[in-house]
């Protein structure tokens, strides 16, 4: 009896040892059709999300250089009449009057931001008076051309002396003061999942947001505007990375950031006087003849402008984690960032590529503290037991004006990018 | 492109090393969803439903097992479920059977597609656990646990679907594979 249960089984054991029928194209079809609609389904949350993120803050950026552009122009037209009232009856340094605008050199402009600093506007006006006396003695240029010209000099001012930070009084007690006990967050060990720490690069494209804070007579903003050539960011840093059980996850730690904005300052009424080659030659390439006429050239690069802005950053940021899977990780997080903008440099290269540099004196440029909003978006990949390759889109928006109080206008700045980091859970 | 090279790329989604996948597997797994299924619809409907999960699930295979054991795994699973309704149909009466032995080289002329209309001829209830002891290897205990039924249950459905195709494996000796078809139909 046994026997016979025992060549029952091996019977149907043997008979399917081998038995592999081909199953209808209609399974792998419907297998197929699924995968990829799992596929968009689960890229749709991000493409949503990222989406909304991206318009939000392209909504808010655009609103604020509307308001602000609007503001500037209601503010110039009404002030230019004033002021070049006030140009005529002030009285200007002899020294820069003097000056024909165009030749004006950068250490002189140097020494009246470092000499004169506190008196900004008397300097402003003074060049300004300098420049129209020039307008009127060149019979090269036409009279509309003027207003142009009399931005030129305080634009420069306005450059030398972007992104004067300002000074903060700093209270040392804040660091050393115990918390009290009560205050203290209660931390059960057994309800982390995860302690991670994270090193990352990343980079970014980040758009300078302005706006006018003065009633100084130029449009400096739109200047600044149609100089601006391309402006970067670069940062790295660590962050520590707890993250509970629920998928709730608090990320602190530090981030050092670099930002590079380049200007370049085109003089668009400026005509030269140029002798133009023109060659000219036969079906085989060789030269017939060479015509020679001459013309007026316009326009011309007069300086290149880069800024640097470096800051150290602690953020501090919370959010959530999904992590039902071993393989792969997403993350979205939002927080804030300390700003301690330690080091600023700006470099000015003139029309024979000679450099001018303001390597952070004291008087010129200050540490200063501000905060900044920023969030990600991201993923992770697990390569082994421990390590995970991290990627996410990440939004960064400076709350406080880089600039100083004195300066006419405010310079925050806006970047999004992407982090790439190398991930140890613990 | 190793094994583990075919699985990091379908955990990527790449649908070329998907349909290899498939292609690779795809017959093994759709002879045991023949032999759990009441028809080939039903088959069809358990091999569709289980490459959906292996491919969302690939993520977790750990790569310690083999893939095939892990895939047959899932397989089992799905049709477990497909036909779970039928588990309330187990204690079906069986009529006495003559006691007699059958020769070795007799069973072993009987082809897979025979045997599977064999299979298919038993109440749900037997076919399952005959399936899951006498082709998947479980023991009596992992089918109790499976099935979420006593182990004597178990047992005592193993021995009726023994019994069973022993009473069709002597019609069909005596008689022929023509009448074995009729039967299965």
């Amino acid at each position: 009896m046994k026997q016979d249960q025992h060549n029952i089984d091996n019977l149907f054991n043997r008979g399917f040892q081998d038995f592999e029928p081909t199953p209808p194209p209609l399974v792998w079809n419907n297998v197929q059709s699924h995968l990829q609609k799992r596929k968009r389904r689960r890229l749709l949350p991000f493409f949503w999300i990222s989406s909304l993120l991206g318009i939000g803050l392209f909504g808010y950026y655009l609103g604020n250089n509307d308001a602000s552009r609007q503001a500037a122009r209601f503010e110039n037209s009404q002030s230019l009449n004033n002021t070049s009232q006030a140009i005529s009856s002030n009285n200007v340094e002899p020294t820069i009057q003097q000056e024909n605008i165009l030749s004006i050199s950068n250490e002189k402009i140097t020494f009246g931001v470092k000499e004169l600093n506190s008196q900004t506007r008397k300097i402003n006006i003074a060049l300004e008076k300098a420049s129209s006396n020039t307008i009127s003695q060149n019979d090269q240029l036409k009279p509309q051309k003027a207003e142009t010209l009399l931005n030129k000099p305080q634009n420069e001012v306005i450059l030398i002396e972007t992104l004067l930070p300002k000074p903060v009084k700093w209270n040392k007690n804040i660091l050393f003061t115990k918390a009290k006990k009560e205050d203290c967050y209660s931390f059960n060990k057994k309800n982390w999942q995860s302690l991670a720490i994270e090193a990352y690069v990343g980079g970014a494209y980040f758009q300078p947001i302005l706006a006018t804070k003065s009633n100084e007579p130029n449009n400096y903003q739109s200047i600044r505007d149609s100089s601006e050539k391309y402006v970067l960011a670069a940062d790295a840093g660590l962050w520590l990375n707890p993250v509970h059980r629920s998928g709730l996850g608090i990320r602190t730690g530090l981030n050092g950031s670099r930002w590079i904005e380049k200007l370049d300052r085109v003089n668009a009424y400026e005509e030269k006087f140029q002798m133009i080659v023109t060659q000219i030659k036969d079906n085989q390439g060789n030269l017939i003849k060479n015509d020679t006429s001459f013309g007026w050239v316009r326009g011309r690069l007069v300086q290149k402008y880069y800024n640097h802005y470096t800051a150290l950053n602690i953020p501090l940021q919370i959010g959530f984690e999904y992590l039902k899977k071993d393989k792969i990780q997403f993350f979205a997080y939002a927080g804030a960032m300390l700003n301690l903008r330690f080091w600023s440099k700006g470099e000015i290269y003139d029309d024979s590529e000679k450099i001018i540099s303001f390597p952070s004196p004291n008087k010129v440029f200050e540490t200063n503290l501000g905060i900044s909003l920023i969030s990600h978006l991201g993923m992770r990949h697990r390569l082994s037991e421990h390590w995970w390759l991290t990627e996410s889109i990440q939004c960064n928006y400076t709350l406080k004006s880089m600039t100083t109080g004195t300066h006419p206008l405010e310079q925050r700045n806006i970047n999004a990018g992407i982090q790439v980091g190398l991930r140890y859970k613990f | 492109m190793t094994e583990s090279q075919l699985i990091n790329n379908c955990i990527k989604g790449e649908t070329t090393a998907q349909r290899i996948l498939y292609e690779k597997y795809s017959g093994k797994l759709y002879g045991i969803s023949l032999r759990y299924a009441r028809n080939n619809a039903e088959a069809q409907d358990i091999l569709q439903e289980a490459f959906i999960r292996i491919f969302k699930y690939l993520p977790d295979y750990q790569q310690k097992g083999s893939l095939e054991g892990w895939m047959r795994r899932i397989v089992v699973n799905v049709a477990l479920r497909t036909i779970q309704a039928a588990f309330s149909r187990f204690e079906l009466p069986v009529e006495a059977l003559p006691e007699s032995s059958i020769e070795a080289e007799v069973l072993s002329q009987l082809n897979a597609e025979e045997l599977l209309q064999l299979i298919r001829k038993l109440p749900d209830g037997y076919r399952v656990v005959f399936n899951l002891f006498a082709l998947e290897g479980f023991s009596h205990a992992e089918i109790a646990a499976q099935l979420n039924i006593d182990e004597s249950t178990s047992r005592s459905q193993l021995t009726k679907a023994r019994k069973l195709l022993r009473k069709w494996l002597e019609d069909f000796y005596e008689i022929d594979t023509e009448k074995l078809i009729r039967l299965a139909k």
